[in-house]
């Protein structure tokens, strides 16, 4: 996981370590200097003014059997106004004693200097009382040996007992203070050491990784930097070519563009040409419909021919009818001639005339027979010529028919033709706008490459600035490998 | 047994033509010409027999001439035109022909007899041969047409019905 962290993470989490032992360093030398700060200020407040404010007892209690004495000798109140105000002040100082003390033989020892207070106080009492009286100088000096010094010798000496008993506290406090001193200086050396120790290992780890990382990582920007230099080199040599091409193209484009100007002429004939053919196309249309009504007429003479063909051949027909009517009245007579003939013969010399009669007879019908034969061979020749002039005027008339759709056709044709013309027109228009507009864009194109050829050659420029980079990229990775590995070369 | 021709007497002859030649009929054997007539086959005749017909309400044998010239090696004429009708004894026959010419006389010297090979094969029919209009020329006995046994067999009581 920890390979995976980065060069700032790393760094990060060994600065954050080091900051946090200093925290740590830190917070146990604040705690120490608190600790000991608090021991001396403890020593100070409490055991010293333990000891001074039991100085200051002593004093004042030295200072009320001075005012005590005073007032016993002299008799002035202003004696006894300092005794109360002795007093006043001693009793403020053990109240304040009290609460500093904390240790049991402290508050027994300063009970006992407020009790021997207090009995000195009324053996005191007693004195001034008996001071205030006739009473004899001796009866009160006797009064004040008896029972006030006593009680000011223990008061004193319970005093003073409480006093040795603050200097002994404020010694040991002294010395606790100066051991816990002792040992937040020990403590925070440990840890100090301690976080030396650990900063001196984070910064071998981090250094060990980061040699590794940035090592590695300059091996890549010099692998990249010598990518990107062969990379800048191929971008130079495209960017000429690109260059170069641009100029080609930039001929072609010209080229192209006197072509297209050239087209535009040439569709600009093409319409007037096309216009031409469109109002030729209109008179052949014309012509066509015209022959198309002759045509209709031609037809139309051809079906009356074919009628009277028709009406011809139905009379053939009857003339054959008659004819087969003549032939077989000239079989008939033909016969019966040839059988007068053979009566006549039959009959001898009577019938001799009969018989040359009868054989012209013969002969006429003979002569009627082959007339009537011939007639019928012309009428057959007739027929079969109506029939083929029938045929013949029915395919001129399927001909016609023909030839009237073709005409038709031919019509629609030139109409046709007219349109495609109009269309072709149209067309030739629609190029010759057209072209022009492809002029006009060949020239935007003209143009641009030759935008694109001046960014080709400031392409060229920055290739080379970025191989100067990335030569200078590769030297500073050598730098940096330098940086990291004094030994590499 | 074959009966002796007798001599032809010189006179005007009926002219007809089949198919294949052109014969002289002796004119007083011609009772008359007319067109063909619905012919019915008999069984058993000769193959130059077309058959029977009714000429002028009696019945009377009609025979192909050319089928009879050809002795049985033509096929009856299909395209017969004319019957003419022979007077044999009293009997009638019919002889289909192709086309009757006409009548007129024959030169006598121009026709010559059968030769004896011919009159065998012939029989007795053919009288005589001579040319007429560059064709073959048969002189026909009207009498020896059809022969005895066809005319009995004719005569038979259910043909004659």
């Amino acid at each position: 996981m920890g390979q995976a962290w980065t060069f700032g993470r790393k760094m990060a989490v060994g600065f954050a370590a080091i900051a946090g032992l200093t925290v740590l360093i830190g917070g146990v030398a604040a705690w120490a200097l608190h600790a000991v700060v608090a021991a001396k200020d403890r020593v100070i407040d409490v055991n010293c003014q333990s000891v001074a404010d039991a100085q200051t007892v002593n004093t004042e209690m030295a200072r009320k059997v001075a005012s005590l004495r005073g007032f016993l000798l002299t008799r002035e109140e202003r004696f006894l106004q300092e005794v109360r105000e002795r007093r006043s002040a001693v009793t403020a100082l053990l109240a304040r004693l009290h609460p500093q003390v904390d240790s049991a033989e402290a508050k027994r020892l300063l009970d006992q200097v407020d009790r021997t207070r207090q009995e000195y106080d009324a053996a005191a009492d007693k004195v001034i009382a008996l001071r205030k009286t006739e009473a004899s100088q001796e009866s009160v000096i006797k009064q004040f040996d008896d029972e006030t010094l006593p009680r000011r010798d223990a008061m004193v000496q319970a005093l003073d007992q409480f006093s040795d008993h603050a200097r002994a506290a404020l010694a040991d406090a002294r010395q606790a203070a100066t051991n816990t001193a002792t040992f937040a200086s020990t403590l925070i050396l440990t840890i100090s050491g301690l976080a030396i120790v650990l900063a001196i290992a984070a910064a071998g780890i981090l250094s060990r990784a980061l040699t590794r990382q940035i090592g590695s990582a300059v091996q890549h920007v010099q692998s990249s930097s010598a990518e990107l230099q062969t990379a800048a080199s191929q971008q130079t040599t495209g960017a000429k070519e690109q260059a170069t091409a641009m100029t080609e193209i930039t001929t072609t484009i010209s080229e192209l563009l006197a072509t297209s100007k050239q087209i535009a002429e040439s569709a600009q004939r093409v319409a007037q040409i096309a216009d031409d053919a469109a109002g030729a196309a209109r008179a052949g249309d014309q012509t066509v419909q015209k022959t198309h009504e002759s045509v209709a007429g031609i037809k139309r003479e051809v079906d009356l021919i074919v009628t009277h063909m028709l009406d011809l051949g139905k009379k053939s027909q009857q003339i054959g009818g008659i004819l087969e009517i003549i032939n077989e009245l000239a079989e008939q007579t033909n016969i019966l001639a040839i059988n007068a003939t053979i009566e006549a013969a039959g009959a001898g010399e009577a019938g001799k005339r009969f018989g040359v009669v009868a054989d012209e007879i013969r002969k006429l019908a003979d002569r009627v027979g082959g007339s009537a034969k011939e007639i019928r061979a012309l009428i057959d020749e007739i027929r079969s010529a109506v029939n083929t002039t029938v045929m013949a005027t029915e395919g001129g008339s399927k001909a016609v028919d023909a030839g009237a759709r073709q005409f038709g056709e031919v019509a629609a044709s030139f109409r046709h033709i007219a349109g495609l013309v109009g269309t072709i027109t149209e067309a030739a228009r629609e190029i010759e706008l057209s072209t022009k507009q492809q002029a006009s864009a060949v020239e935007q194109v003209n143009l641009a490459v030759a935008n694109t050829a001046q960014a080709a050659k400031e392409t060229e420029t920055s290739s080379n600035q970025t191989f100067q980079t990335a030569s200078q990229l590769t030297n500073l990775s050598r730098d940096l490998t330098r940086l990291i590995q004094p030994n590499a070369g | 047994m074959i009966t002796p021709p007798t001599p032809r007497e010189p006179g005007p002859v009926l002219l007809v033509r089949t198919r294949t030649c052109v014969a002289a009929l002796p004119l007083p054997s011609v009772v008359e010409t007319l067109r063909p007539l619905p012919t019915e086959p008999v069984a058993g005749m000769p193959a130059f027999v077309r058959g029977v017909a009714v000429v002028r309400g009696g019945p009377t044998p009609v025979i192909d001439l050319a089928a009879l010239l050809s002795g049985g090696a033509f096929a009856p004429d299909p395209e017969v035109a004319r019957f003419v009708t022979l007077r044999v004894g009293e009997r009638r026959v019919a002889l289909a022909v192709a086309a009757v010419l006409g009548v007129g006389g024959l030169d006598e010297s121009t026709l010559h007899s059968l030769p004896p090979l011919l009159g065998a094969a012939c029989g007795e029919f053919v009288e005589a041969l001579g040319a007429h209009d560059a064709q073959l020329l048969l002189v026909l006995r009207a009498a020896r047409l059809l022969p005895e046994e066809v005319w009995r067999a004719l005569a038979q009581p259910e043909l004659t019905r």
